[in-house]
């Protein structure tokens, strides 16, 4: 079993929000968390772009780099988690990470900060595996059960991908191949569009 | 006497080679260690009961099922 990644289909995903819905019911999350979100680009023009972020499970975690208190782990298929147990909620984690995957539930009169929330690539955390702690605290482990994140098995255009990283690089590259475009598909134009080349040489549609 | 001179200069020498030398400029990061509860590998759950074939097997048949030009034939 290679690592778990997720990825997202720029070209596919519709902001329909299923993936941030699928999170917050499998887990039960409360209100001012959101373990995922679309981010649209060029929002409400021609050719706008939407992509689902959550924590992309960094091979080289910068959260784990900066925590204080060495809360953070990697398990063996590349899942980043962490214990709440031992988070103090300082924040760095946020301040590190690049894609603002580390939520805080702001709770109280003063707005307290809890302790850090965030994707779990559905694996739980370092409680029994489906036990009422593990759920209460880090959300369902469906790995566990053999499946796999629910946002991903919900997307329901398929954009959201997730899984063993090979597989999932196996289905896009396939996609790619079959929507009868090349490799300049991939990344940065398929983002944020390629204006310096006509749209019928392969560029996405603005 | 000579030889105090002589190792004196070559200490000198080799302090100059030093301060001309380049040293590397990146952070050395140093993996920190977790320091929280062990978590059960995924496979050790009860619906696998430890046997990670069966996980793997699992998986990927969900795995591959995100393909849908596979699910619908070529």
């Amino acid at each position: 079993m290679a690592r778990m990644k997720f990825l997202c289909d720029a070209e596919r995903c519709i902001e329909c929000n299923g993936c941030v819905t699928a999170c917050k019911q499998e887990h039960e999350i409360p209100w001012g968390v959101n373990r995922r979100r679309v981010v649209t680009l060029n929002d409400g023009m021609a050719g706008e772009k939407s992509i689902s972020v959550a924590c992309m499970h960094c091979s080289d975690a910068p959260c784990m780099a900066v925590c204080p208190v060495d809360c953070f782990y990697k398990t063996s298929e590349g899942v980043v988690l962490h214990d709440k147990d031992l988070c103090i909620g300082c924040g760095y984690c946020f301040y590190a990470c690049p894609f603002g995957a580390p939520q805080f539930p702001q709770d109280g009169a003063f707005g307290l900060r809890g302790k850090m929330d965030k994707c779990t690539f559905c694996a739980g955390g370092p409680e029994a595996d489906n036990s009422p702690a593990e759920f209460q605290k880090y959300g369902r482990n469906r790995l566990a059960e053999g499946k796999l994140p629910a946002c991903a098995e919900m997307c329901s255009t398929k954009a959201l991908l997730g899984g063993d990283g090979d597989v999932v690089a196996d289905i896009y590259r396939n996609r790619v191949v079959k929507r009868g475009k090349g490799s300049e598909v991939w990344g940065w134009g398929t983002a944020y569009g390629r204006p310096e080349k006509p749209a019928t040489q392969g560029g996405p549609k603005s | 006497m000579r030889n105090a001179l002589l190792i004196a200069g070559a200490l000198a020498c080799a302090a100059l080679v030093v301060g001309c030398g380049e040293l590397p400029q990146t952070t050395f990061y140093k993996q920190g260690h977790y320091r929280g509860k062990p978590d059960a590998l995924a496979w050790d759950s009860a619906a696998f009961k430890g046997d990670k074939l069966a996980w793997e097997k699992a998986l990927k048949a969900r795995n591959n099922l995100q393909n849908e030009y596979e699910r619908m034939g070529n």
